[in-house]
């Protein structure tokens, strides 16, 4: 998580983002594929709308920095159900930050994604652990402007990581 | 040719009432860690990597798990053990971790539930069925649900129990009858480490709101986690907490027996914590221990907690307090091995261990254990003179009696609901104050008496109104009790120490001293980051130390601060009790003498019928491998609806005990249960009602039969245990 960050040349942003992007989708795992049963997990790893994301952005070829988010709006599939993961019955959209570090290990405690002080302990770990989702089903909870941090538990034995940039929302 | 058939068939017998009999209660002292008797065999059993869906859960997950068993099963039905890990990586590749389910190919499950194999072992030897539970595909999603799942963890156990059900029902499934009718699933046994132990309490308490109808008798959660802040009464519980766990840091688990306490009026579970110094979260489970299995083994307190290596206690410099992870595993075997064979199998010789009045047994290898125990809810078991529950406990005790603080320098409540601070010790991390470590629910801690004193005259006085001054049925005055580390009067790495003094209506008083009666007082160890930790730990008193008052006539109790110049203490649980209770049949066993002729039995075949006659009466049969018992007393006018009275008999294993049906004046107190050994001839059958308050009744049986022949040479040789009875009588061929 203390892996030094690097400036990309804005020339190149949108090509990166969109590396970052495929990326992120590529170690959270596979798109639905046709046919297939819905699943809630789908959520998390089906592609989103990009609705906001941290500054930094990763090198071309390279995993995403260390504590870097990105949020997207994602479409609920028909005919699943959010209420195992604390959403509303009947929700149609979710939105999606995901906080990419690590590795995070896997142990008796939750990791917790903190937006402001409020803690979200309901974390999605990709595979290979290196990224944290938070699904939410109401935006309101995305505090623009609100810092961004990741702690091992409620009451963790090191200080909270604090993400470099922000929670920044267009139109907030 | 018959009567060679009747002498095997009654040496049989008589080999079976010698085996150790799961429900036996002896009243000798054991060490619970030793190795069992038994030989010990091992299986698996595969139902597929998606085999379950628990309900709310995300995903299928497997049913996969190890059995340890007596290799010998004709002694059964034996009690059942299950065992779950906690939330560990699932996947592995060499020394790489994948965090899915099911491994795709070329990755393999972490076999979690292999690490407790010493325990299966340990635990089958003493005639247990060991079921060790695998629950990666929890593991892979269960910070999803908003329980981060205990639930799917409860349902995943109470699932592999239906199916133990179909198997000793059935020739059905993988073992083909192996278990048939070999599984006692009244007699259950839950341990869950880690967020495993959040699942066994959410197993239990599904178990009860199902109706799932399985004897769940003991539940130890190690090392848990209480994100939910489940709250499991009437079963009798153990939690076990390793001091320098650097995962779940802040011992949150605490919480379970904080919250269990008086959840429940009438509760008779008694429950406990076992606080393991120098223990950390992952020694306990081999496959998490570094240098045992190659992927996502750590020392948890030296690889998480920030500078951790470099604390005095918990790290590695020399001196340290540390525990070898061999050290970890013996300490969960004798204190698991006698929390179930307390609970699951009624043996009271573990009775006083897990209440904190016998010492670590040497097979703990640390005398570094310190226990709270919490005894039922019955008024012949306990009797609180203080909850601290809320202000008003301040001036006046759960009896009713005034209370005086006098010259204290600190004297208020914390920890609990408000007005009260949340924290007990302001400008002190959480973490390093479990009883009110923060969980996903929020939900008050445990509420504190936070008591300072720093003058000569300093006193805590409570009055004991008339309804409250005979305690002479009780073993011990008893509370809980922690040092305030952060006070600075508290000198650094020294117990704490004062006198209680008790004085009765004639002005006789009688002082004792509480450090000599109990270690709990210490100066919590270790000074980086998350150590020191205040956990509160029993002070259990023998009221019998207070010589030369009338203890039918108390006043008065004192807490009289002149052994220190100064402290700051934080208390709760102010009581008198005993180890006693409808499971806890050490402190009936213990008080009846043996009686009775040795060497006589009064039953010596199956079948074979006495009687009981006095102010217990009743009758007994011989049956294959015991005796049945059914008794009748008068309800004695002392006794309140629901008390539990204990039936205790001199047998040929020794003072046998079982407990009789709740009592329901003014019908007669009934007690209908077995023993292992045949009651000796004109031996009581005495039903304790509580110290003191006895009832008896005199065994007769028919006379025993002449003495055998030297028995045939093609008979197997049978061990001969120590307490065991004397050469069966047999008739002659």
């Amino acid at each position: 998580m203390r892996a030094s960050l690097r400036r990309t040349p804005p020339g190149r942003r949108p090509f990166c983002l969109a590396l970052a992007l495929a990326l992120a989708l590529g170690m959270l795992g596979p798109p639905l594929s046709a046919g297939q049963e819905p699943s809630v997990l789908d959520l998390y790893t089906v592609p989103g709308r990009i609705v906001a994301r941290s500054a930094r952005v990763p090198a071309p070829g390279q995993a995403p920095a260390p504590l870097e988010y990105v949020v997207e709006e994602v479409a609920v599939p028909p005919g699943v159900d959010v209420q195992p993961l604390g959403g509303p019955a009947g929700a149609t959209v979710a939105w999606r930050l995901t906080v990419y570090g690590g590795p995070f290990r896997v142990g008796a405690q939750p990791w917790v994604v903190w937006i402001g002080d409020r803690p979200f302990a309901q974390t999605y770990l990709s595979p290979d652990g290196t990224a944290l989702v938070v699904l939410l089903f109401d935006r309101a909870l995305l505090t623009s402007g609100a810092t961004v941090s990741v702690s091992y538990g409620l009451a963790p034995a090191a200080p909270p990581q604090r993400l470099p940039d922000p929670l920044l929302l267009p139109g907030a | 040719m018959w009567r060679v058939v009747g002498v095997f068939a009654l040496v049989g017998w008589w080999l079976v009432a010698l085996a150790p009999p799961p429900g036996a209660v002896l009243a000798s002292a054991a060490d619970p860690g030793e190795p069992g008797p038994l030989a010990v065999a091992y299986a698996e059993y595969d139902l597929g990597a998606t085999a379950f869906q628990p309900s709310g859960f995300p995903s299928p997950v497997e049913l996969l798990a190890s059995v340890h068993y007596p290799r010998d099963l004709t002694a059964g039905p034996y009690p059942l053990l299950v065992l779950l890990h906690g939330n560990h990586a699932p996947c592995s590749q060499g020394d790489r971790v994948l965090v899915t389910w099911p491994c795709p190919p070329g990755w393999q499950p972490i076999p979690s539930y292999r690490g407790y194999d010493y325990l299966g072992q340990a635990l089958a030897s003493h005639g247990y069925i060991v079921v060790s539970i695998s629950a990666n595909g929890i593991n892979a999603f269960s910070n999803l649900p908003a329980d981060l799942g205990a639930s799917a963890r409860g349902q995943l156990v109470l699932r592999h129990l239906e199916l133990w059900r179909e198997w000793t029902r059935t020739t059905s499934g993988p073992f083909q009858g192996r278990f048939q009718g070999k599984v006692d699933l009244q007699r259950v046994g839950l341990m869950g480490h880690s967020r495993g132990g959040e699942g066994v309490v959410a197993a239990a308490l599904l178990n009860t709101q199902q109706r799932r109808g399985f004897g769940i008798r003991a539940v130890w959660p190690l090392a848990p986690t209480d994100f939910n802040r489940l709250v499991l009464p009437a079963v009798p519980l153990a939690v076990l907490l390793p001091y320098c766990d650097g995962d779940v840091v802040d011992l949150q688990g605490v919480h379970y027996y904080d919250d269990a306490r008086y959840a429940q009026p009438g509760d008779r579970a008694p429950k406990h914590t076992i606080l393991v110094l120098g223990a950390n979260h992952n020694y306990y489970n081999t496959v998490w221990t570094p240098g045992l299995f190659p992927a996502s083994a750590a020392d948890d307190w030296t690889d998480f907690v920030p500078n951790g290596a470099s604390d005095p206690h918990c790290g590695t410099l020399p001196g340290n307090g540390r525990l070898t992870p061999a050290q970890q595993r013996a300490t969960a075997v004798a204190y698991g091995a006698a929390f179930f064979r307390r609970y699951v199998s009624d043996d009271v010789r573990f009775a006083p261990l897990l209440a904190g009045d016998a010492p670590p047994p040497a097979s703990a290898q640390t005398p570094a254990i310190y226990v709270s125990y919490h005894a039922p809810d019955l008024p012949l078991a306990r009797r609180d003179l203080n909850r601290y529950l809320d202000p008003s406990a301040l001036a006046t005790s759960q009896v009713g009696g005034s209370i005086h603080a006098l010259r204290l320098r600190a004297y208020s409540l914390c920890g609990g609901a408000p007005p009260a601070p949340a924290q007990c010790l302001a400008g002190v991390p959480v973490e390093q104050q479990p009883h009110t470590a923060p969980s996903l629910v929020p939900r008050p801690g445990l509420s504190q008496l936070r008591l300072a004193w720093g003058s000569e005259g300093a006193r805590y006085r409570l009055e004991l109104p008339a309804t409250a001054r005979t305690v002479a049925h009780f073993q011990r005055l008893q509370f809980r009790a922690a040092l305030d580390f952060a006070d600075a009067s508290n000198p650094r790495g020294l117990p704490q120490d004062w006198r209680v003094v008790l004085t009765d209506g004639a002005g006789r008083s009688s002082a004792v001293r509480v450090g000599e009666h109990s270690g709990a007082l210490f100066y919590p160890p270790g000074a980086v980051s998350a150590v020191p930790k205040v956990v509160l730990n029993t002070v259990r008193i023998p009221l019998a130390a207070f010589q030369g008052v009338d203890l039918h006539d108390l006043r008065t109790l004192e807490f009289v601060f002149d052994q220190r110049p100064a402290g700051a203490v934080l208390l709760t649980d102010l009581a008198f009790a005993s180890v006693g209770g409808p499971q806890d049949l050490a402190g009936a066993a213990a008080s009846v003498p043996p009686s009775g002729q040795p060497g006589l039995p009064s039953l010596v075949a199956p079948g074979q019928a006495a009687t009981v006659a006095g102010a217990v009466q009743g009758s007994a049969v011989a049956l294959p491998g015991g005796v049945s018992w059914s008794l009748s007393v008068p309800s004695p006018p002392e006794v309140a609806a629901g008390t539990q009275a204990v039936a205790v008999l001199t047998t040929t294993w020794g003072v046998e005990a079982f407990a009789c049906w709740p009592a329901e004046p003014p019908q007669p107190v009934r007690c209908t249960g077995r023993t292992a050994g045949a009651a000796l001839q004109r031996s009581a059958a005495t039903v304790v009602f509580g110290p003191g308050l006895t009832a008896t009744g005199v065994v007769l049986g028919p006379p025993p039969p002449p003495a055998p022949p030297p028995l045939a040479p093609a008979l197997p040789a049978r061990p001969s245990p120590a307490d065991g009875p004397p050469p069966p009588a047999a008739p002659a061929p």
